[in-house]
């Protein structure tokens, strides 16, 4: 199947999204989409997936026009999309989520025809077990489930929007291997993405969009990635600074004996200390208690035993928790959904913080300016306080809550993967920041699926495994085979 | 947008009520015309019949202000994103309780007598509201369903006690307390030939207070905050259980209210048809009104003028009582259908 966008055109009030763009898609054909954060890639793939309806423009299928307005009509002519937020029913067995999106899912369902359904399963992700509920599945593994749904449906062009963004680097390696696999029979692809792995390891044409119109087109094969990171954010240079440790050592936040009920893992005995001004990298495979460490960490989870201590005094316990403590900043993972209220106001997101403690009547006036100022600073786009933040684009919103934990000195932060699903030059500025407050004597953890990154920046590397923590390195010390046979339950030799 | 932008902020705000109104007349219209009725004639009726004399526009007050505050009660919980259908045993049961205080001393005097039969009335409506409040706060039980049961058990117990202890022997077996003396009720106020009670200014403030506390205090945020996500909401040291008490008690104190004057100053006792279903009414105009404490006010006046000319329709023109249901259920698919079609139409 080819597929041309001409001139594709959409506007959200005075933000002009898509501004114009042609794309032309070829049959077996990988597409990587890069551009900046609220360059338009979403948008422009939402209207191809019929999720917006574009204001003008043509989308032409082996050279007809075609009319595409809802994702029943793209899925009909074969157009399929995997979101960033899953939509299985992780109560259900991978079996019972298949069954349920396929196409004239038969009332009365036996082994028959099952096999249909489990098919595709068996061709791309042989190693998941079609009985096991997806609850138990890693997010890789969920991803998977996710491809083959839409592969059930027929779909001979897949769009992935930034689909390694939540991966470990194996899983990751292992979707490129399934989108190569995608390619070979026939199938095309459009991988959104901000990382150059992806683009190397799957991708034969690359896109790059800014400002909501296509910079430019390359053919992969033999292009510079200093070009392309260029193409991608204006600048080659994305590296940040390194944050000194300083030399004082006196212990900041303190994790003793922490253990914790989770949905799927309990967190067992956690004992860390982490120093005024250090940077303490969090490293594992997702799935291990990150996100319900960080959740303790910031007393939004309920401990069962132990405590969370803030230069010696009690911040979070069994009995007593303090989420908006204002010494800790938290930026968690999935802003969208554990971060900000969708529906409400940038302005309003951005003063969450401190809300119970404003005025009955708060300045709304100065809360607005603040707003302005924040987004202007950590160029969070477009620079509009009231607008709802659930209409900013995925890295736009990920800059949102950095700039609200972030831009008041912290004695702690917990930041989970705070440069997902950011472009170069963003997640540098992330770094940046967070860097930062560790320089004004504030305790670091920092939860990453990024060895690179925890290896280069971070001074400690703690592995978190099955809910414990496997062991402690300093950076300098620790490479990538030694952190990964932590990270697969093996014990430090 | 080529036009001024209070023009089209204008027109914005004023679409759904002017075409879900006109969509709900045609809608009407076409009901009763075949239904074998003139329609032309039938909407003279009922506006007059809603606001035609003294008599009709006082009839219409005393649905109103049972309605508006019942609408309030169903508004304030729906802030926080909780679905209460409650009002009608909020109502019921605060009457329950302000009647206890008339009935334990009926010879106290006027000073004593309101503050006490009112407070009562408060506690009680803010303990039938505040039930479902804790069950959901505490236990995560469906406020909606609570509500609902809560309803019916509201009644049963006036009917209990209408029936029973509290029956008015000289009745003659026609269940009710006895008459509530004059001290038991709510000051009167009267302007040419329309007569009405203190209560219905106060609940119209209490509306307006609403609004303003709603829209610009830090305790609107905090609610739309829950209602949006609660966990969030903890990251601004907003808890949802006490939110979510405290709501569900101050919504049960409006309809409570409700009920005390529809017994003191309307019927004049507490009897079992206390309500011809305001709380389940005052439901549909906060829903109507999108939970707008402004959109409200005007709304539940319609609704009591449309309920007040029912009456009057049902007497003059025996024209059914069930037409009314028809008339609401229009009215609530017009302005509903009208407001979802626009915000689909927006979203593309
Ligand atoms: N539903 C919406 N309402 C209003 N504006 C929107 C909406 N969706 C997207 N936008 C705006 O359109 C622009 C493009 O957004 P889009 O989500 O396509 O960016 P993106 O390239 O996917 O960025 P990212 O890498 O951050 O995900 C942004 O300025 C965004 O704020
Ligand atoms: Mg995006």
């Amino acid at each position: 199947m080819q597929l041309e966008l001409v001139s594709v055109t959409k506007r959200f009030g005075q933000t002009l999204a898509n501004d114009a763009v042609s794309l032309f898609i070829g049959a077996g054909e990988v597409l990587a989409l890069l551009g900046e954060n609220g360059a338009g890639k979403s948008t422009l793939m939402k209207c191809l997936y019929g999720y917006y309806r574009m204001d003008s423009g043509q989308i032409l299928l082996d050279g007809r026009a075609v009319s595409i307005a809802s994702p029943r009509d793209a899925m009909r002519l074969g157009i399929g999309m995997v979101f960033q937020q899953f939509s299985l029913i992780p109560a259900l067995t991978v079996r019972e989520n298949l069954l349920l999106a396929y196409p004239q899912a038969p009332a009365w369902h036996g082994r028959a025809n099952s096999a249909a359904i489990l098919r595709l399963l068996g061709e791309f992700a042989p190693d998941i077990a079609a009985d096991t509920p997806v609850a138990e599945l890693s997010v890789g593994q969920k991803q998977q489930v996710e491809l083959v749904k839409v592969l059930n449906q027929q779909a001979r062009l897949v769009i992935l929007d930034e689909p390694t963004s939540v991966l470990a680097p194996e899983e990751a390696q292992r979707l490129h291997g399934i989108i190569r696999q995608l390619a070979a029979t026939g199938r095309s692809v459009v991988i959104i993405t901000h990382k150059l792995e992806d683009v190397r390891a799957c991708a034969q044409r690359v896109a790059v969009m800014r400002g909501g119109r296509l910079a430019a087109e390359v053919k992969e094969t033999g292009v510079d990635e200093r070009r392309l990171v260029e193409l991608m954010v204006g600048t080659a240079d994305v590296a940040p600074a390194v944050a000194v440790l300083p030399q004082s050592g006196i212990t900041r936040l303190e994790l003793r004996k922490l253990s914790c009920r989770g949905e799927a893992l309990n967190l067992r005995g956690i004992d860390l200390q982490i120093a005024a001004g250090e940077i303490l990298g969090v490293a594992g495979v997702s799935g291990n208690g990150q996100d319900l460490l960080a959740d303790a960490v910031s007393g939004l989870a309920a401990l069962d035993e132990g405590e969370v201590l803030l230069d010696g005094e009690l911040l979070q316990g069994p009995v007593t928790r303090h989420p908006d403590d204002p010494r800790l900043g938290y930026i968690p993972e999935y802003p969208l959904k554990n971060a900000v209220a969708a529906e409400m106001s940038n302005s309003l997101n951005l003063a969450l913080r401190g809300l119970a403690r404003d005025p009955l009547f708060p300045d709304r006036q100065r809360r607005w300016s603040r707003a302005e100022d924040l987004m202007e600073a950590y160029d969070v786009r477009p620079r509009d306080p009231g607008l709802a933040s659930g209409r900013l684009s995925g890295g736009n919103l990920q800059k949102l809550v950095i700039a609200r934990e972030l831009s008041q000195p912290r004695r702690a932060v917990v930041a989970c993967y705070p440069t997902m699903g950011l472009d170069l030059q963003a997640a540098r500025a992330v770094y940046e920041a967070l860097f930062r407050q560790a320089e004004e004597g504030a305790a670091i953890l920092w939860i990453s699926e990024d060895l690179d990154d925890l290896l280069s920046y971070a001074h400690r590397i703690a592995v978190l495994y099955h809910g414990r923590v496997a062991g402690v390195l300093p950076a300098a010390q620790a490479d990538r085979t030694h952190l990964g046979q932590l990270m697969a339950g093996g014990r430090l030799s | 947008m080529k036009n001024s932008p209070i023009l089209t902020l204008l027109a914005d705000r004023l679409m759904v009520p002017l075409l879900g109104t006109t969509v709900f007349i045609a809608l009407a219209a076409a009901f009763f015309h075949f239904n074998g009725y003139p329609p032309g004639k039938i909407f003279v009726q009922i506006l007059k019949g809603a606001f035609g004399d003294a008599f009709s526009i006082t009839t219409t007050l005393g649905k109103t202000l049972p309605i508006l505050l019942c609408a309030l009660a169903t508004a304030l919980p729906a802030r926080m994103g909780l679905i209460s259908v409650g009002a009608e045993g909020q109502l019921y049961f605060g009457a329950l309780a302000g009647t206890a205080a008339v009935l334990a001393h009926p010879e106290a005097s006027a000073w004593l007598m309101l503050p006490a039969m009112l407070a009562l009335a408060l506690l009680g409506g803010a303990l039938w509201g505040a039930i479902p409040g804790v069950l959901r706060a505490a236990l995560g039980v469906n406020e909606t369903i609570v509500t609902i049961l809560l309803n019916y058990l509201a009644i049963k117990l006036v009917e209990y006690a209408v029936y029973g202890p509290w029956k008015d022997p000289s009745n003659l077996g026609w269940p009710a307390t006895m008459a509530f003396p004059g001290t038991a009720q709510f000051p009167a106020i009267a302007c040419d030939g329309v007569a009405s009670n203190w209560a219905l200014p106060f609940a119209v403030v209490l509306a307006l207070a609403l609004f303003v506390l709603v829209e610009k205090s830090r305790l609107g945020s905090a609610l739309a905050l829950l209602r949006s996500n609660p966990r969030v909401a903890r990251l601004a040291g907003i808890r949802y259980a006490p939110h979510c008490i405290a709501v569900m008690a101050l919504a049960g104190m409006l309809a409570g209210l409700a009920g005390i004057v529809q017994a003191a100053n309307v019927q004049n006792h507490l009897q079992p048809d206390l309500s011809s279903g305001y709380g389940y009414v005052g439901f549909l105009v906060a829903w109507l009104a999108g939970q707008s404490f402004l959109r409200i006010i005007p709304l539940a006046l319609v609704m009591g003028g449309l309920l007040s000319a029912a009456d009057a329709l049902q007497l003059f023109a025996q024209l059914p009582y069930a037409n009314t249901l028809v008339l609401q259920a229009l009215l609530f698919i017009s302005v509903l259908g009208v407001g979802a079609a626009r915000s689909k139409w927006r979203r593309a």
